[in-house]
């Protein structure tokens, strides 16, 4: 275990040390003058100067990289050239908003699809068997913008029940939520229901689950105590996936409902050639990655005790 | 009953009588009828506005976006404004004078004072003085601030320069005459410097706080206006509160600001917004152009389904342009081709079908709304014959021999869209155009490079004056030394200019400004797109609200009705 901790703690390090070394000759390698976008057209050529000095844009770039790898060792990646705020409050405050957002999309993703997954097993129905896996490959299909459009148009302004747009950190901050959570939630919802119904299916025909008929044992009770633990691991598996793909990309939702999240902040920093977020973007959110695939990894053998004695936790 | 008789008969009179003065114009007739009758504001509430890009510090010497200068605008102020009719008007100075255009001595307003705040002993806001002024016009001036706007004084300031360039202490052009009294002496007459100290770059800021706050500074801002900043959550939202101290009295001699404060979301989408509007979640809102049509008439009234609401337009001081790189062969050398290409484009066909009939076409530099603007100036009308006509003259006739130029447009539907009609109007005069989109910064670096022959820009203002706009021609500001980016360079329209910006009387000034426009127009360094018009839409219950082609939001002059 503790070898297993070391080794990702390694592999994080290595691989935030090269992401960061690539995002850094990327960001000006691109024809780019963050001094320019700061100071406006309007800004001569002395003003420009001085403003590359102050931020140290005027030093060859590897003494430019030597100096962030030296800060970012002591966990200070710098300030915003734009905003001149920390960019580790700033990723702070934005990661609150899209955790929060994720937390409820993938709470709904869950609640949806394990439920129409089990709902499926329990009836044994073929013609709902049909249904529920046409349907989630065409909700997955669906592109996030579109959805999210048409929700916001339906929920928003048709039906005026929720908010479109903004975000609030009190607690009307909730209904703000509820538009961008559902969006979303439709395409981990789809995919673990379509997963939960096939695993379920397969594991209903194995024979210890015979067995626990032939005890006599409900169906219901089967599938809760029994067979969809099972069926969890894949679901795990794909909910990792899916929370870290939301807690590091969910763009598009946060652009349409102009949710203030990550994702926005890392785009708005591209537009801005505010470099320092742009690579404290891209650090934090590999970091998130690798810490998510660790926890799906830790989580395996709860749900499968064969994998307690895995050769990842040796 | 007699009584109740006799009103009426005196109302219906007054109203026969304003309106046989004035039938001639229904706008006056139906101010004069307001004027009459004015209902007194009414303090209280709080009114909804919203931004459309991030708010990002609050430090003025750093700000340049809108979004953070109108938020910034309540809380910070200048020693002079700019009021609806775009004139300039006395704020934390009083007065001023100027002998000789050279030496500018200001007045300050005694016992205005500052945001009450922690930076100050017993947190209690002291009055500003004229030290203040001088110091925050040095911090301006300051490149350890990482300043953009040191281009306010920097040739015109005695002194400045050096100071800019770390060689001089102090600024020799600042003087604190005594404590309300600040002077500024200028290298040489320059009448603009009126209109740029409106400019939030030059807002009096507090050393107290710029100490204390440090790094922090422009997420904490303690300024002298009419609301201070409550909370400020990036990117989410903003709350100011009434400044209880505020000094400024309105006509009826009743303290402003009259709301108890404002309420501004971030909202990134026009349509969202205009969407939060329609909902009743927002006191104001653009109105997006797709959408333009069916809400506001062609003679700029709102329609029927939108009557309730209340509808506000200006000229923005706005001019969109496409750049000709004048160093660049054909099109440097050869006037009379950059004059075809202006005559080949139908710029009444793209604010037609593009804009929605939201601009009016560009004739030369300066917009509509400033007071040098020419309306007799003809520009290029649309005329493919006389396209046809120049490119003979050009010695291309229709268009043989000529390359294809590439035109560099930022990213964006309206942008890419009115592209792709010039391309297609050009490829009529037989002009051909390749398109390349970038992102606007890239856009600049390209311009700055002269790594395209065309590129599309818009220049807004900031203050009202003739002269930003034509510091983009000068010979001396090639980039990167400036913003020239067609390298235009004619020697008798930098004399215009100098007179203009020397002169203290104000036809001489329009004189000179209409004389320099119009050389600059006939040699056609830029292709002349349109002046935007702006707009925007508010609830029937808000009142008060100024709305001028700066389109900057005074929240001191706005109240609601129950």
């Amino acid at each position: 275990m503790i070898k297993y901790f070391i080794g990702k703690v390694l592999f994080t390090f290595s691989v935030l040390i090269g992401i960061s070394f690539i995002t850094f000759l990327l960001t000006f390698v691109v024809p780019s003058d963050p001094a320019r976008a700061l100071a406006g057209i309007q800004a001569d050529e002395s003003s420009l100067t001085a403003i590359r000095r102050e931020l140290g844009l005027d030093k060859p770039l590897y003494v430019q990289y030597l100096r962030f790898l030296n800060r970012a060792l002591q966990l200070d990646i710098g300030r915003s050239y734009v905003t001149n705020r920390e960019v580790k409050s700033l990723i702070a405050e934005r990661f609150t908003v899209t955790a929060k957002l994720a937390l409820f999309a993938i709470t709904i993703a869950l609640i949806t699809g394990i439920s129409l997954g089990t709902l499926s097993a329990y009836l044994d129905n073929k013609f709902i068997k049909h249904c529920i896996i046409p349907l989630s490959v065409f909700f997955a299909s669906i592109p996030v913008f579109f959805l999210g459009l048409i929700i916001s148009l339906f929920f928003g302004s048709f039906l005026k029940l929720f908010p479109i747009a903004g975000y609030s950190a009190g607690i009307d901050g909730i209904t703000y939520m509820i538009l961008p959570g559902v969006t979303l939630s439709v395409y981990p919802a789809a995919l673990i229901a379509r997963l939960t119904t096939v695993n379920l299916e397969a594991i209903m025909r194995s024979e210890y689950i015979r067995a626990h008929f032939a005890m006599g044992h409900k169906r219901l009770k089967i599938i809760g105590e029994y067979a969809l633990k099972n069926a969890m691991v894949s679901i795990l598996t794909v909910v990792g996936n899916s929370m870290a793909t939301l807690l590091t990309g969910a763009f598009f939702v946060e652009y349409i409902f102009s949710l203030p999240g990550i994702g926005l902040l890392w785009v708005d920093s591209i537009l801005r050639y505010d470099f320092p977020v742009i690579i404290g973007v891209v650090m934090f959110s590999a970091s998130v990655f690798v810490l998510i695939t660790m926890i799906v990894d830790l989580l395996y053998p709860l749900f499968d005790a064969r994998m307690k004695g895995a050769t990842v936790f040796r | 009953m007699l009584r109740y008789a006799y009103t009426v008969a005196i109302s219906c009179l007054t109203v026969l009588f304003t309106l046989g003065f004035s039938i001639p114009n229904f706008a006056e007739a139906e101010e004069s009828v307001t004027q009459s009758r004015p209902e007194r504001p009414k303090h209280g509430g709080f009114f909804r506005d919203s931004v459309l890009s991030s708010v990002t510090s609050f430090d003025p010497v750093k700000t340049l976006d809108v979004a953070t200068l109108r938020v910034g605008q309540q809380i910070y102020q200048t020693l002079v404004e700019i009021d609806e009719h775009l004139n300039v008007v006395p704020l934390l100075a009083e007065s001023w004078e100027t002998p000789d255009n050279k030496r500018w001595v200001f007045r300050m307003r005694k016992g205005i004072r500052f945001h009450d705040d922690p930076c100050f002993p017993g947190g209690k806001g002291r009055c500003v003085t004229a030290h203040d002024v001088k110091y925050s016009f040095e911090r301006l001036m300051n490149p350890k601030t990482m300043t953009v706007g040191s281009w306010i004084f920097t040739d015109i300031v005695l002194g400045a320069k050096d100071y800019f360039e770390e060689k001089t202490k102090d600024i020799k052009g600042f003087t604190v005459v005594d404590e309300q009294t600040f002077a500024i002496d200028l290298i040489k007459p320059f009448y603009p410097l009126l209109t740029r100290l409106s400019l939030y770059l030059c807002a009096i800021v507090p050393r107290e706080a710029v100490g204390k706050y440090n790094q922090d500074f422009g997420q904490h801002p303690v300024g002298t206006g009419p609301f201070v900043l409550d909370k400020f959550v990036p990117d989410q939202e903003i709350i100011l509160k009434r400044n209880e101290k505020y000094w400024e009295k309105d006509l009826n001699h009743i303290f402003l600001p009259y709301l108890d404060g404002v309420k501004i979301r971030f909202i990134r989408e026009e349509m969202l917004q205009f969407k939060e509007f329609q909902a009743g979640n927002l006191d104001v809102s653009d109105i997006p152009t797709p959408v333009y049509p069916s809400i506001v008439g062609e003679t700029k009234e709102l329609k029927s389904a939108y009557s309730k609401y209340q509808l506000k337009t200006a000229a923005a001081l706005e001019v969109h342009y496409y750049v000709l790189i004048m160093t660049k062969d054909p099109l440097g050398q050869n006037r009379a081709l950059r004059q075809a290409i202006n005559f080949a484009i139908d710029k009444n066909a793209i604010i037609k079908g593009i804009l929605k009939g939201r601009a009016k076409p560009a004739s030369g530099v300066l917009p509509p709304g400033l007071p040098s603007y020419n309306p007799l100036l003809k520009g290029y009308p649309y005329s493919l014959e006389l396209a046809k006509k120049k490119l003979d003259e050009a010695g291309y006739p229709e268009g043989k021999g000529l390359p294809v130029f590439t035109l560099v447009v930022d990213s964006g539907t309206i942008s890419e869209a009115i592209a792709s009609a010039i391309q297609n109007q050009l490829m009529k005069a037989g002009i051909r155009i390749k398109l390349e989109t970038t992102q606007f910064n890239t856009l600049i670096e390209m311009a700055v490079k002269e790594t395209a022959p065309m590129f599309r820009l818009w220049f807004a203002a900031t203050y009202p004056e003739a002269e930003l706009f034509f510091v983009q021609f000068l010979s001396g500001y090639y980039p990167p030394l400036g913003f020239n980016f067609a390298r235009y360079s004619n020697s008798k329209f930098d004399e215009l200019l100098e007179n203009a910006t020397q002169a203290m009387d104000e036809q001489d000034r329009i004189r000179f400004y209409r004389e320099a426009e119009e050389l600059v127009v006939s040699d056609a360094p830029w292709i002349f797109l349109y002046y935007p018009e702006a707009a925007k839409i508010l609830q029937p219950n808000v009142m008060g609200y100024e709305f001028n082609g700066l389109q900057l939001p005074k929240y001191k002059y706005v109240w609601l009705k129950k």
